[in-house]
């Protein structure tokens, strides 16, 4: 009968054990997780690191396999361009200094200013490949989360990538307006009308974002461009984020509903982007 | 030895995969030596570094679901299945590689939630190849590192020299039975 007892009692005791064991490291896990993204960003960074550095020699070799007269052609034009930004940023700065002239004297607070940090982009998520990114640059270069993401145009425009979610010492881990979980505002066209990113996670065509929360009593043209409402606080004002795709179409006098709903086609093209510029509130005393 | 040696390929298979990663191609490298791990060792030691590499990649790549300590979980069931199983020589190992790409692959698009069907037939098809081909270069170099460290490795070429195929073997041990 002893013997009957034990062999019961280590049957009962193993599956607790391993039980035990289980839930200890599922709670482990739950609670290491977020401090583990920190600490394997940092660890990482100096591989992915070295990796971007191999990368850019190839592609810098590759680029002195050219014949002599095209790289001198290619930096004549260059050249140029440097020219042309330089006079578009002189133009730009007499604009900001009357802006700030009219600014005082009708009395009113300054206007918000940013600065951008060029960031590259050393680690994407094959599995999730247009909802998060990792960049090279952290909060050692003053980056904070919640900071805007944008993508430069060949013309000089920036267009809205996403958010800045985790930051660790040298890497910052970045949300897409194409992630469901980036909910923030944003303004159709140049009037009030103002909605919110990813109101519903239903599942859309590659590159588009659904827009909820519309005002019913606007009308709305596809092609719209919708823009970055600056109602978040480290998110500049204006900056382009798509085009409006859709919105439901209502028939106002017979429809309870308060807001409306629709997608948006996102202007960045996130398959193809390798350096992002990250804007940083710009801090007035 | 084997245990610093076991740390490092790891390591190092994850670095890779997080490089391939970055390439836009989920190549499952971790997978491969979780797999050659749980030969090396037991399957309740694999387990161990699925879990710890899945944790890590799934950390470093900062998504809010574990999505790769389930994908890892391929290997182990391959593992497990395949564990009576002595392997003469590397390029045995194909098969199981070619399974682990497959599995692996399924687990990845249930566990991401995607709907892209034709991108997961693609995906099969792709880490289904790169599992034959990958699985017995992966085996044949982990085991001439081993060797080179006077360890054995997880396969048994000289017993392939005494019967040239397994089948032979099988055949051997099926009369031997009766």
């Amino acid at each position: 009968m002893a013997k009957k007892g034990k062999k019961s009692d280590s049957l009962l005791i193993y599956p607790a054990m391993a039980a035990v064991i289980l839930l200890l490291t599922f709670a482990g896990y739950q609670v290491l997780r977020r401090g583990a993204g920190r600490l394997f960003g940092d660890f990482f960074y100096p591989y992915l690191a070295a990796n971007t550095i191999a990368k850019n020699t190839v592609s810098d070799q590759t680029l002195l396999l050219l014949d002599k007269f095209e790289l001198a052609a290619k930096l004549e034009a260059l050249l140029e361009r440097n020219r042309q930004l330089t006079a578009q940023t002189a133009d730009t700065a007499s604009l900001m200094r009357e802006n700030d002239e009219l600014r005082t004297l009708l009395k009113l607070p300054p206007g918000e200013k940013w600065k951008h940090v060029i960031a590259e982009i050393i680690l994407r998520d094959p599995l999730l490949w247009q909802m998060h990114f990792t960049v090279n640059t952290g909060s050692d270069a003053g980056v904070v989360p919640g900071a805007a993401v944008m993508t430069a145009t060949v013309d000089g425009r920036l267009l809205f990538i996403g958010v800045v979610d985790k930051v660790t010492t040298h890497t910052a881990q970045v949300m897409t307006v194409l992630n469901p979980a980036l909910k923030m505002s944003a303004r159709v066209g140049s009037r009030d009308a103002v909605g919110i990113l990813n109101d519903s996670s239903k599942h859309l065509a590659a590159g588009m974002i659904p827009i909820g929360y519309l005002p019913v009593n606007e009308e709305y043209i596809s092609t719209e461009i919708v823009v970055t409402s600056g109602f978040e606080k480290n998110i500049p004002c204006g900056i382009k984020i798509g085009e409006l795709a859709t919105v439901e179409a209502t028939n106002t006098p017979f429809s309870n509903s308060l807001y409306l709903t629709g997608t948006v086609k996102a202007a960045a093209q996130l398959n193809s982007i390798r350096f992002v510029v990250i804007a940083k509130r710009d801090e007035v005393k | 030895m084997k245990l610093l040696f076991s740390c490092i390929i790891l390591l190092v298979s994850i670095l890779l995969e997080l490089f391939s990663g970055s390439w836009g191609f989920a190549l499952v490298v971790s997978a491969y030596v979780i797999f050659y791990l749980c030969r090396l060792y037991s399957v309740g030691i694999g387990f161990l570094a699925a879990m710890l590499a899945g944790f890590a990649m799934d950390a470093a790549y900062g998504r809010e679901e574990s999505i790769m300590p389930l994908v890892l979980l391929a290997p182990l069931a391959v593992a497990y299945y395949f564990r009576k199983e002595p392997f003469y020589g590397a390029l045995e190992t194909a098969m199981p590689g070619m399974l682990i790409g497959l599995m692996s692959s399924l687990l990845a698009f249930v566990c991401s939630f995607d709907e892209d069907y034709l991108q997961l037939i693609f995906s099969l098809i792709f880490n289904a190849a790169a599992g034959c081909v990958m699985m017995p270069v992966l085996v044949l170099a982990l085991d001439a590192f081993l060797n080179m460290l006077n360890l054995r490795g997880i396969t048994s070429p000289l017993l392939a020299k005494l019967t040239p195929f397994s089948s032979h073997l099988d055949r051997y041990k099926a009369n031997e039975s009766r």
